[in-house]
């Protein structure tokens, strides 16, 4: 009976896993979410899956901003961020980000900047996921002592269409060029 | 036994045919309303006019709500293509931090 639930409850767990992978969910854990919301004076959550991109792109214009979202957006799954301001620092601890971190793991994930701090209040993480040479996901953490922002970007990110980013949405020339080379490797 | 005879003397009686006084006729027809359930021709002329105005009605109200949805479309449409720029900047942002974070540590590290 006891392994009956252990395998149920494993079986369980791996559908909810293929369910989220499915729906493109962020892999940001939920509960850690919350608390972090709780804890931030500020905070800003932006989700936005396969079917929202979609339907977003279908309202972008032909202005040159519009194009290369456009472009961008097409081979994406999904796009995560997360930003969280805090009053005062210790609101996360190292605890939490390594939470964060761990969901990034997997074989398929390589960690492409990795800086740590001695206070542990002003970590940096590049997570690249490659499948087969190509470029399928991208999770950037940058904590500061009163900041911590996540970003996750799910799809096909092709390291010459991320250089497209250079100059736009705010993105100064060279950053990308900078990313992509760091996907080369 | 005679109450018996009386009775169907009086049913017999009662429910003999009789003969319809003269002109009850032309009386019952002097009675009748003028009018007469048939349409007349003025009825008749505002029937297509209804029908057209039922329509046009029906139209509108289907062009209304499909207009509705449109627009309710649009300003989620609008909101969508906000959230993505604003998904877009933030992650811009964010690798633009790292990337200062990076190259402050890597100059830090050359001195």
């Amino acid at each position: 009976m006891r392994n009956l639930s252990i395998t149920a409850t494993f079986a369980a767990c791996l559908f909810a896993l293929s369910v989220g992978a499915q729906n493109g969910t962020p892999p940001f854990p939920a509960t850690l979410e919350k608390e972090l919301a709780a804890r931030a004076s500020n905070y800003t959550e932006v989700s936005m899956d396969k079917k929202m991109l979609n339907f977003a792109g279908k309202f972008l214009s032909k202005g040159d901003d519009d194009v290369e979202a456009k472009q961008i957006i097409e081979k994406l799954d999904g796009v995560y961020v997360r930003e969280y301001d805090f009053e005062q620092p210790g609101q996360y601890t190292a605890a939490d980000l390594e939470r964060i971190r761990s969901q990034f793991q997997g074989s398929e994930w390589s960690s492409m900047v990795r800086e740590r701090s001695k206070s542990g209040q002003a970590d940096t993480d590049v997570y690249m996921k490659i499948v087969d040479g190509k470029m399928q996901g991208m999770f950037v953490l940058d904590a500061e002592s009163k900041e911590l922002d996540l970003v996750y970007i799910a799809g096909t990110l092709d390291p010459a269409e991320l250089s497209k980013l250079d100059g736009n949405f705010g993105i100064p020339k060279g950053v990308a060029k900078h990313v992509a080379k760091g996907a080369g490797k | 036994m005679d109450e018996h005879e009386d009775l169907e003397h009086w049913l017999r009686e009662g429910l003999r045919p009789r003969q319809t006084p003269a002109g009850f006729s032309a009386r019952l027809m002097a009675r009748l309303p003028e009018t007469s359930p048939v349409p007349s021709s003025q009825t008749k002329r505002w029937v297509p006019a209804i029908r057209w105005a039922t329509a046009v009605l029906l139209l509108g109200v289907a062009g209304g709500s499909y207009w509705q949805h449109q627009q309710q479309e649009r300003v989620a449409g609008e909101r969508a293509r906000a959230q993505l720029f604003l998904a877009l900047r933030m992650s811009a942002a964010t690798l633009n931090d790292v990337q200062h974070k990076v190259l402050r540590s890597t100059t830090g590290d050359s001195e």
